[in-house]
């Protein structure tokens, strides 16, 4: 193993992880995005004709939950975005490790001596 | 010195660097909580189907058990959720400026990270409100189609959040 194959491997999984995660957090924003328009609908429905037309209390119950649910929605996005930068980070860190290794290794330093993961902070 | 042992210095130097270099930013995955989530989602959805039809005040006795039993095991694992340790790094991450507007920098920022309590906390907040309703004035369909439009969005947080937390 050379350097060009560990910036090989690197790529690799900076592009696997990245990909990965993306897909993941636009899914999630378009599944929730659709349940809060939907919600939206009902509620205005309901405010209509429905049992909102002579219920304030509920109807404000529902408008500010409305407001939570968003508010917890990018927090979920914000804990996904973090979770994909710790992925495509350790991803990097391991593809380096594990070159760095096959060439410690390769050199004749006794592998038991050097872990198979770096550690974590 | 030759070109052999050189490359072996500066492989341990970069060995040496990376040291401690792997990180932990999100909270740990947590099996118990995401199997307790996933268990009482199922009874809080069959609640839900035995009434979508609407259901009178008078028949709220028969379901007093079942609210009970639902917010009991959402409020404990919303506890257990709250009480999970946030990686040091996190609070960092939790102040960046790209994060600011949803972790508020007044209250324990890393907490944000730590999302799946917040919606656990929406999801108990329904289920009350459902059988405050239910005990006083009985459940329409469309009363029940509204609570479950909230219902959903946040188990659905709840459920993805613990799942992606699984690496």
């Amino acid at each position: 193993m050379d350097a060009s194959d560990i910036l090989d491997d690197l790529l690799s999984n900076l592009r696997t992880e990245l990909g990965d995660g993306f897909s993941a957090i636009s899914n999630f924003a378009r599944v929730q995005g659709e349940m809060l328009a939907k919600q939206a609908a009902r509620i205005a429905r309901s405010r209509i004709d429905g049992d909102l037309a002579d219920d304030d209390d509920f109807y404000n119950w529902l408008l500010g939950g409305l407001e939570r649910d968003t508010a917890n929605m990018a927090r979920s996005i914000a804990v996904l975005t973090v979770l994909t930068i710790e992925k495509a980070w350790n991803a990097l860190v391991n593809a380096l490790w594990g070159g760095i290794r096959s060439i410690l290794t390769a050199a004749g330093l006794p592998a038991p001596l050097i872990p198979e993961t770096p550690p974590h902070t | 010195m030759s070109a052999r042992v050189a490359q072996l210095l500066l492989m341990l130097f970069a060995a040496a660097l990376l040291a401690g270099c792997a990180v932990r930013l999100a909270p740990d995955y947590d099996v118990a909580l995401l199997n307790g989530i996933t268990e009482t989602n199922t009874a809080a959805l069959k609640l839900f189907a035995d009434v979508e039809t609407g259901s009178d005040a008078t028949e709220f006795p028969d379901y007093r058990d079942d609210y009970a039993t639902a917010i009991a095991a959402f409020e404990g694992l919303r506890l257990r959720a709250d009480a999970r340790p946030i990686p040091p790094l996190a609070d960092r991450i939790s102040k960046m400026p790209f994060l600011s507007s949803v972790c508020d920098p007044a209250q324990a920022p890393a907490q944000c990270l730590n999302a799946t309590g917040n919606a656990l906390k929406e999801v108990v907040d329904v289920l009350r409100t459902m059988r405050d309703r239910h005990r006083t004035q009985g459940l329409s369909p469309d009363a029940v189609q509204l609570l479950r439009g909230r219902y959903d969005q946040e188990i659905h947080q709840a459920l993805t959040v613990e799942t992606a937390l699984d690496r």
